[in-house]
This record gives structure tokens, sequence and C-alpha cells, in this order.
């Protein structure tokens, strides 16, 4: 019977630590990157030009519809190939902000959906003009609406954000996989993994419970 | 003399494409088939299974996918793929695909459970109600109640899940499974051109899920 | 027949139903008034089985229906009950709402259900709507088509929950209509409503419902013209003020 002997994860536990560090760092650069993105492009999906509005649907289906992976090769070893070149550190942040900007716009704009549409209306009435009606009437009552599946796109975040050790950027991930070929204590390694990311996952759950607590709308007139 | 590097070595990435589809088929069919039972033994709430089949379900949602693959990869599947030789009639030919198959299947069943739960869950009170009222059994409602209403929200969340899974197998060249997205690293590996392939292969997956998505959501 | 003897029904702490008993004969039509959430809607759920009662015995055609292996869908068979919201079944069509459960019930043949429920249809004037969606719907049309589908059950009695209340004045009238014509068939109707001038015009007996208790039960012309109890009359009173 395999004996668990987790004396293999205290022994490194330096290099476990930056690996935790590098997951917490890409993810917390990536996440702002998506927001702003997503925001950005919910913007002209919602626009009342409808060529705008198609072209910009389409492009964030696209990005929905190819593997985060090879949106990552695509930056590190794509891009060079026609003279440009970033850190492995840039590309994964980058790539895995692009590719979670295209969801969290989805969330966003279910979440517009769910705006009465009186207000538009009367953001208009008031002399608004669409970026002011946007910034301060329709997204924050939006963000209010798809508190809980922008959480849930955040947590998707932190667990995509393993795919940068494809392309050598030391995380949580690429150091767990360097540990079980290493020392071949596969099981500890696996508990470490889980643990590590259920608890981050774990955090993310619980700030957007206590944010839907606090700043949810009724969700009488919800219909996505 | 870009489009030559694809051209020549197509033969090498179609067959990479094959095997994507054929992973992407495989476990499509048998996620949903775990997914259903899990998702419907959570929705039961019988005492110890639904807790037990609960704790799987969030586990397996918190962890990445690749861990996954990696962990069945390096500790039961070599031993599962030496006795289940039933596998073979699949179509699952070497350990890599099989590795990958197992860990795809159980981790989408995972959401899957989580999508047919919460669609049954969707159901009013009311339309149960009006169903008994009508003297219709347990079966008779789920039949022609329960399951048409549920099947009809669920299908939106079960097309993005396929979508995702289809994606997802590119995770298998992590374990030296050579499907699309590791053939094409073979292709451009000997030949340079790596933004013209890499886009090549993202058009191909693109396209792949248009046409799930368009062929899901029209049926 | 129906009778009910001393049934207690309770919500954790909550006592809803509190020692009722009464019986309504063969083509008797009853109706239920009261304050609100005073356990109208509770009764005929459990007068239909939709819900269990704690206490006394609820009799049905000489069979308590509480007993173990008492077999509930028959009894369903027997007693109809339409309610308040409707509650059609959104993903079929008119036609297939009303011949749902004689196909699959009664196992009637497919021709036959279909003939039914066009007979039906006519009945509560809605036969152009056959193919159409509940939400297709008003609400009046709606509650005429869950009408017909209890119908199309051939109940000996039928059970209305405050059938008008989801309705604007216009579509009450139209609901109301087609009850009435029921009155024809000879069936048991218990219907909890808030309509004080159809109560009186139409039901055999008004029974007045209070913090889960009986109080009043008598021909309308009694109860509405010269009510025994304080309650009734405050209760009525205000009415006449709105």
């Amino acid at each position: 019977m395999y004996g668990l002997d987790f004396s293999i994860l205290s022994e490194n536990y330096k290099t476990i630590f930056a690996g935790i560090s590098m997951t917490v760092l890409v993810s917390s650069i990536a996440s702002v990157i998506a927001f702003v993105l997503g925001t950005f492009f919910v913007y002209f999906r919602i626009s009342p030009n409808e060529s705008v509005q198609k072209i910009m649907d389409f492009l964030v289906s696209c990005i929905r519809n190819m593997p985060l992976l090879i949106l990552i090769y695509l930056f590190y070893k794509g891009l060079p190939s026609i003279g440009i070149v970033f850190s492995a550190f840039v590309c994964g942040v980058l790539a895995l902000g692009i590719y979670t900007a295209a969801y969290i716009s989805d969330a966003l704009l279910s979440g517009i959906y769910a705006v009465p549409k009186e207000h538009f209306q009367a953001s208009k009435a008031l002399g608004l003009t669409r970026i002011q009606s946007f910034l301060y009437i329709i997204y924050p009552q939006a963000l209010r609406h798809c508190v809980f599946i922008l959480g849930s796109q955040f947590m998707n975040l932190i667990k995509n954000s393993s795919l940068v050790s494809f392309i050598a950027v030391a995380d949580t991930f690429y150091v767990v996989y360097k540990g079980m070929a290493d020392s071949y204590r596969i099981y500890e390694y696996f508990i470490l993994a889980v643990v590590v990311y259920g608890s981050l996952t774990l955090f993310v759950l619980l700030v957007t419970n206590i944010l839907q607590k606090n700043y949810k709308l009724p969700a009488a007139e919800v219909r996505v | 003399m870009t489009g030559n590097v694809i051209i020549n070595n197509l033969p090498f990435l179609m067959h990479g494409l094959f095997v994507t589809l054929k992973v992407a088929f495989i476990s499509i069919i048998l996620s949903m088939l775990f997914g259903t039972v899990l998702g419907v033994a959570r929705f039961a709430k019988i005492p110890l299974l639904s807790l037990v089949v609960g704790l799987f379900i969030d586990i397996t949602r918190a962890v990445p996918l690749i861990l996954y693959i990696i962990f069945i990869h390096f500790s039961i599947s070599p031993y599962l793929y030496e006795h289940a030789c039933f596998v073979n009639y699949l179509g699952i030919n070497c350990l890599e695909m099989f590795s990958a198959v197992l860990a795809i299947v159980i981790f989408t069943s995972a959401y899957i459970a989580e999508i047919i739960r919460s669609g049954l869950a969707s159901i009013e009170n009311e339309q149960i109600l009006a169903a008994k009222a009508l003297a219709l059994n347990e079966y008779q409602t789920m039949e022609y109640i329960i399951l048409p209403q549920a099947i009809t929200r669920m299908k939106p969340s079960l097309c993005a899940q396929f979508i995702t899974l289809v994606k997802d197998t590119s995770l298998a060249s992590a374990i030296g499974l050579i499907e699309f997205t590791r053939a094409a690293e073979i292709v451009y590996e000997t030949s340079l051109h790596e933004f013209q392939i890499l886009s090549f292969v993202a058009l191909v997956y693109i396209t792949i899920n248009f046409l799930i998505h368009k062929i899901l959501v029209n049926s | 027949m129906i009778d009910l003897k001393r049934v207690k029904k309770s919500y954790k702490s909550l006592k809803v139903l509190n020692d009722i008993s009464f019986s309504v004969n063969e083509g008797e039509i009853v109706a239920i008034i009261g304050t609100s959430g005073c356990g109208k809607t509770t009764l005929l759920k459990c007068i239909n089985g939709l819900e269990k009662i704690d206490d006394g015995e609820i009799i049905i055609n000489g069979e308590n229906i509480n007993r173990k292996n008492f077999n509930l869908s028959k009894l369903r068979e027997n007693i109809g009950i339409v309610f308040q919201q409707f509650n059609l079944f959104p993903h079929m069509t008119v036609k297939q709402n009303i011949t749902l459960a004689p196909l699959k019930v009664k196992k009637m043949s497919q021709n036959e259900a279909e003939i039914l429920a066009m007979m039906l249809l006519e009945k509560v004037g809605l036969l152009s709507k056959m193919d159409s969606y509940p939400h297709e719907l008003s609400g009046g049309q709606a509650q005429r088509v869950a009408i017909a589908r209890t119908l199309a059950m051939k109940p000996k009695a039928i059970l209305f929950d405050e059938p008008t209340s989801a309705l604007d004045p216009h579509m009450k009238m139209e609901v109301l209509d087609v009850i009435k014509k029921l009155k024809d068939d000879k069936m048991i109707i218990i219907m909890v409503t808030h309509e004080m001038k159809f109560a009186k015009e139409f039901a055999d007996r008004v029974m007045f419902l209070h913090n889960g208790q009986i109080i009043e039960d008598d021909i309308p012309e009694n109860l509405f013209n010269s009510p025994k109890s304080q309650v009734v009359r405050d209760f009525l009173k205000k009415l006449e003020e709105d």
C-alpha cells in the first residue's frame, strides 16, 4: 500500500510557495485585463450601430471558440515568427486576460439585458451622452445583476491560469508537474494542487457571495 | 510559401484533427451519460449518496482539468488501461488517449451533472403540482412535464459545455497524445512559420465549435 | 360524496386547518369565502391529496384517502382542481395540454382524446385556440383552457382555487360564465373565491373560513343577509365599504 508522505512538500516549500505566488500574480493581472477589456467589448456589443455590434459579437465568439492553449501559443510562438516578441510571462497574462474578457463580456451582456428598458430612455432624456449613460446608469446596474456569473468567470480564470505552465511560467501547476515527474510522489502533489486551487477559487466564491449579498439588485426583472 | 507549409503537412494535421474529434466525440457521449446519472443522484437528495456525489462535483469543479489529466495519466490510468480491454471497441488505441478520455470524462461529468441538476430544479413546483392533479404518475410527470421543459432550458449550457470540451482536448498534448494541437506543434517545430500554422489551427477549432453551436441551437 | 372529519394541518407552529368537519353531497355547489391566508387553498389541496393532513379523516366515496396505500392517482381522476395561476404546461399546445391526461392516464385513443378536447374547447369558447401555446393566450383564456383540461378527466368533483383572482374584471366575467355552465353537469363544485356576488347567485351553500376553522356554513341568503357571527358581519361590512 502506498503511504502518503508529505515531507516531500515541506522539503520543497520554497519552490511551492514561489509557484503559488506566481499563480496569484498571473491571475490578478489577467483579471484586471479581462475586466477592463470585457467592459470595452460589451460597450461595443450594445452599440446602436448594428455592424459594430455584429463585428464585436463575432470577435468575441471567435475568442470563445478557440482553445486558450492555442491563444497562448499564438502569443508566445506565433508573434515572434512575425517579429513581435514578448516575455513568456507577458504572453501568458495577455492571452489569459483576452480569453477571459470574452466570457466577462458575455456575463456583462446578460447583466445589461436585466436593466429595465426605461433606464436607457431615461438617461437619454436627461441629455447624457452614450458613454455617460453607459458608465453612470447602465453599467453599474448591469454589474450588480451579474455578480454571480462574473465570480464564476474569475474562478475559471484562476483554474485556466495553470496553462501558462505550457510556456514555462513557473506557476503552481508547473511546480506540481515538475514535482510529480522528479519525485514520483504523485498523490502528495495532487493533493497539494487540489488544496491550492480549491482555496483560491473558494476565496473568490466567498468574495462573490459577500458582494452578491450586499450589492445584488432585486431579481424581479432579470430575464437572461 | 506559407500555404505550402500547411498543404504539405495537411495529412499529418488532419490525422491530428481526427484524433481530436474522436476524443471529443467519445468524451461527450460518456460524460453526458455519467453527468446525467450524477446530476439526477444529486437532485434526488438520497441521503448519503447525494452528499458524496455533491462533494465529488464541488471538488472537481474547483480544480484545473490539466491537473486531472496529468494525475490520472501518472497514477491509475496505466493500470486501468491494461485491464480494460473493452475500451479498444470505443476506438481508444493508446494509453495517452485513454488517459485523456478518462480525465476529460470525469471532469466534464461534474459540470454536466451541475447543469442537469439545476435544470431539473428550475422547473416550478406548480408544474409538478398540476401534473399530479391530473393524476400523472412520477415517471409520466418526469417524461412529459419536467424533462421536456428542463432540456429546453439546459440546451444552451450543454452546448457551451460541449464546446469547452472540444477546446479542452487540446490539453491532451501535455501527455504526448498527437491530437490537433500537438500535431501543429510538431509541424512548426520542424518547419517554422509558427504564426501561420497556429492561425490555421485556431481557425479550424473556431469553425468546428461554430458548427456545434449552429447544430445544437437550431435542433 | 366528500366528507371531512376533524381535519387538522399545521406548518411548523402555524395551525392552517384547525379541526374542520363538513360534508358535501352529490351535485352540490359550495363556495368557501374568508380573509386571505386563512387556509382555503390548503384545504382544497388536502381534499385532492396534494397535501397530507396531520390529523382527522377525509372520506371520499366512502374511502379514507389518508390511509396507507390509498390510490391517490385514482382519486385525482375523480376530483379535478383548477389553480389560481392556471399552471398550463408552457411547452405544449392548448390541445396537448388537454389531451395529455386522457391519453396517458385514461389510455384513451388519440382520436377519442382529440374529439373530447374539441368538445371541451367548444364548451369554453376557445375552439379557435386549439393549436396555440399558453403564452399566446390572455389570462382569461388560459384559465378557461385550464378548466377544459380538468374537465377532460370527466371528474365527479371539481375544486376551484380562486380561479379569477389573477384576472382583470373583464376576463373574470368570461371565466365565471364558463363555471356557471358547469351547473348542469351535476358535479360537486367546491370553489374558493372572493367574488361575493357570484357566490350568492351560484352556490347552494357558502362556508366562511377563519383562522383555520369554519365559523359559518349556511345557504347564501342566510349567510349574506343575516350572518350569525361578528367576524362575518365585519368581513361583509368591510367589503361593502371597499
